[in-house]
């Protein structure tokens, strides 16, 4: 399933602005089968863009999904896992799980033979029969997952899956997300770690103050930045590295190497010719910027 | 299966297997068992006090003779030996004892207790020995037919009765009054109970929901207004169900009160007017607490959906309970006076009428085209609520902002 969003806009009553526009002309596509990393500080507009496609609030602009705008027939092709979750308390596992995926257009039988897989999948530590709030947290969560997950959407929306999670269950996670794809489901997610959005998305979409600053797929969008970022391993000290034309700055990492930002990826070979003169150069590695470099720089950046 | 149906039976199932809804249900079932339990002890014991002390045992010479007496009042035949009665006199069984014989054609009667005689048992007894010394005297004169039917005609004794269907009117009017003015209040009590405690349960119960994010979960497989109305249809037939078990505890009640109470008579003569009380209450009357009921459940849910935490459900489900605790003391102002131009006026008001327009029918002011009327006027009402609620409930019940109630609502209706 395709997501369409065309100049997005939303704007929430203020104390002190009267008005205050949280999206801004936000315009990007999730194309079938592809995994998008949805970013952005804390209160760029991630969960209202959420919030909009999902139809829970008003907006200006156009949201398509396959090119229609969300029906009851979408509703069931959709899966959304909220930032926090929350569950009923005083339903067992499988009364929470059958209510959810019933919603989804499930059938009972249907239900009983997918929900033993998922818990069996997701390793929850509980039965059935268990009561929600006799579980711990990160069980919780991963019957959240579940519901989430068992009607085969075809569209996922993730608000921040990995929050709270430890590594173990992170790396579920990630391939739970990576077997949804495979079966061909489009996935959206959220997040704050730039290191699992590089691992898992095709493409990314960044936010920042309402605004679109950065769309499209990873390499692309880090490749725009230029070969501005050069890893290097020499016998020059980081001082003397720093003293290079064109350097702006470095820094030593844990494993021994140096990390360069450099003005531009033309100075690059200057750069190698200038290291290389004097000292035996082991490591040259020309790169462009993380994501979370990009990420930093773009968040830093005023947009009004 | 509809979507509706589903969120309909999910809230339905889990406020019935609730302990507060049992509870409540129960409660006054409870309370009329435990009514039931006491009045029979004690009224057992009563009695038992009673016959000890003042019953009186009457032992004759023969089988036949001592069965004379079973019919008298407090009197009892069950010593069959003089012995027998002595000893249960000692042991303050019986008042005394009465030894009956019949010595040359003359009937003899001895006391034996341990004060006098009360003057009840002494008439009784003394009565079917004078019946018994009568036949005893025929026999011994030896009379032909004609002689005894001549000694057997009694005295004639008319009862007449003036103008005894207009008394019956008059009585009969009355019982009506007081059965109009007992379904009324009954009718009253039960709305009034239902609507306070249902108006809180709905408010806490949505308030218990905002802002949650299974709130976001289910709207992203059901339009909100859907889930709305799902929801509102569980906790109205919560309700339905609520006062269905009463009518039919009720009506199993009224069958075996009779013979629990054991006394089948008081219950005949009430039979009349329970069943004037009964018409009332099943009639056009059950539709105005049903819109009641679901228009009070539904601004009961808005005021819910208004509050940012759940302790705030009952300060602002407040405009409903004055709502209803005004129209139920206007009531209780009003009604003995159905004709009033005041309840006629309020009988049509949505809402309200539901106060009134009940005490109108029960008393017969109102005629079908008035109650047309008023029941369109509510109706239309209750279609409306239904649908504004439904419309601002998904910008509400996903706010989280702690402003004013009324300034959420506007926020709301703007979403």
């Amino acid at each position: 399933m395709s997501l369409e969003i065309t100049n997005l806009n939303k704007h929430f009553a203020d104390k002190q602005l009267g008005q205050k526009h949280v999206l801004k002309d936000v315009t990007f596509n999730a194309e079938n089968g592809r995994i998008v990393g949805l970013i952005g500080k804390n209160g760029s507009g991630k969960t209202t863009t959420f919030h909009c496609i999902l139809n829970f609030i008003k907006y200006d602009g156009l949201i398509r999904l396959d090119g229609k705008e969300i029906n009851e027939n979408t509703y069931n092709r959709i899966g959304y896992l909220p930032e926090e979750r929350s569950l009923m308390p005083k339903l067992t596992v499988y009364e929470q799980v059958r209510f959810l995926a019933r919603l989804k257009g499930m059938s009972n039988q249907s239900i009983k033979d997918e929900f033993p897989k998922w818990m069996d999948r997701l390793g929850v530590v509980g039965k059935p029969n268990d009561k929600i709030k006799s579980l711990s947290k990160g069980n919780q969560q991963k019957v959240q997952l579940i519901a989430t997950l068992i009607h085969k959407p075809d569209f996922i929306i993730l608000d921040e899956p990995f929050s709270g999670l430890d590594p173990l269950n992170t790396d579920i996670l990630k391939k739970v997300i990576f077997d949804e794809q495979r079966r061909g489901a489009t996935i959206i997610f959220s997040d704050h770690s730039m290191s699992n959005v590089s691992e898992l998305c095709d493409d990314v979409v960044m936010i920042n103050d309402g605004r679109i600053v950065l769309n499209g797929p990873i390499q692309q969008v880090r490749d725009s930045y230029g070969l501005t970022r050069i890893i290097v391993r020499c016998a020059l000290s980081t001082e003397e590295l720093r003293a290079v034309p064109h350097v702006l700055s470095a820094d030593r990492r844990k494993d021994g190497g140096v990390e360069l930002r450099i003005e531009d990826e033309k100075y690059g070979s200057e750069i190698f010719n200038f290291i290389s003169k004097g000292s035996y150069v082991r490591t040259f590695d020309h790169e462009p910027p993380t994501l979370d470099e990009i990420f930093k720089e773009k968040a830093g950046e005023k947009n009004e | 299966m509809n979507k509706i149906v589903l969120v309909f039976l999910e809230t339905f199932k889990r406020q019935v297997k609730s302990w507060s809804f049992l509870i409540m249900v129960l409660a006054p079932f409870l309370a009329i068992g435990l009514g039931l339990l006491l009045g029979k002890v004690s009224s057992d014991n009563a009695e038992d006090m009673v016959k000890d002390v003042t019953e009186i045992a009457v032992v004759a010479t023969s089988k036949n003779l001592q069965k004379q007496f079973e019919s008298q009042t407090n009197v009892t035949i069950r010593y069959e030996s003089l012995d027998k009665a002595k000893k249960a006199l000692n042991k303050d069984k019986i008042a005394g004892y009465v030894s009956v014989s019949l010595k040359k054609g003359r009937y003899e009667a001895r006391y034996h207790g341990k004060g006098s005689i009360d003057e009840t048992s002494k008439a009784g007894i003394m009565n079917v020995l004078s019946r018994l010394q009568s036949s005893q005297n025929i026999v011994a004169a030896q009379l032909n037919n004609d002689q005894l039917h001549k000694l057997q005609v009694q005295p004639n004794f008319v009862e007449i009765k003036n103008s005894a269907s207009k008394q019956n009117q008059i009585d009969k009017k009355q019982q009506e009054k007081f059965a109009n003015k007992t379904a009324y209040m009954i009718l009253l009590f039960v709305m009034y109970f239902i609507l306070i405690t249902y108006s809180t349960t709905t408010a806490q119960e949505i308030g218990s929901e905002k802002g949650t994010k299974i709130m976001e979960v289910l709207f992203s497989s059901m339009p909100a207004k859907n889930y709305f109305y799902g929801k509102m249809l569980g906790l109205t037939m919560v309700i339905v169900l609520h006062i269905s078990i009463y009518a039919i505890g009720g009506g199993v009640i009224y069958a075996l009160a009779p013979r629990l109470w054991g006394d089948e008579a008081l219950f005949k003569t009430a039979y009349e007017m329970i069943n004037i009380i009964f018409k009332h209450l099943i009639s056009i009357n059950l539709v105005y607490v049903l819109l009641m009921i679901i228009l009070c459940t539904v601004l009961a849910a808005l005021c819910g959906a208004l509050v940012v935490r759940i302790e705030d459900s009952n300060k602002a489900v407040q405009p409903v309970m004055y709502l209803i605790i005004a129209g139920f003391i206007a009531s209780m102002v009003f009604q003995g006076k159905p004709e009033s131009v005041i309840v006629v006026a309020l009988s049509y008001i949505p809402g309200v009428s539901a106060f009134f327009m009940p005490l109108r029918i029960i008393n017969g002011t109102v005629g079908t085209i008035g109650i047309g009327v008023s029941l369109t006027l509510f109706l239309a009402t209750v279609i409306l609520a239904i649908v504004w609620c439904a419309r601002v409930y998904p910008g509400l019940i996903l706010q989280t902002d702690d402003e004013p109630l009324l300034k959420n609502l506007k926020k709301a209706s703007n979403k």
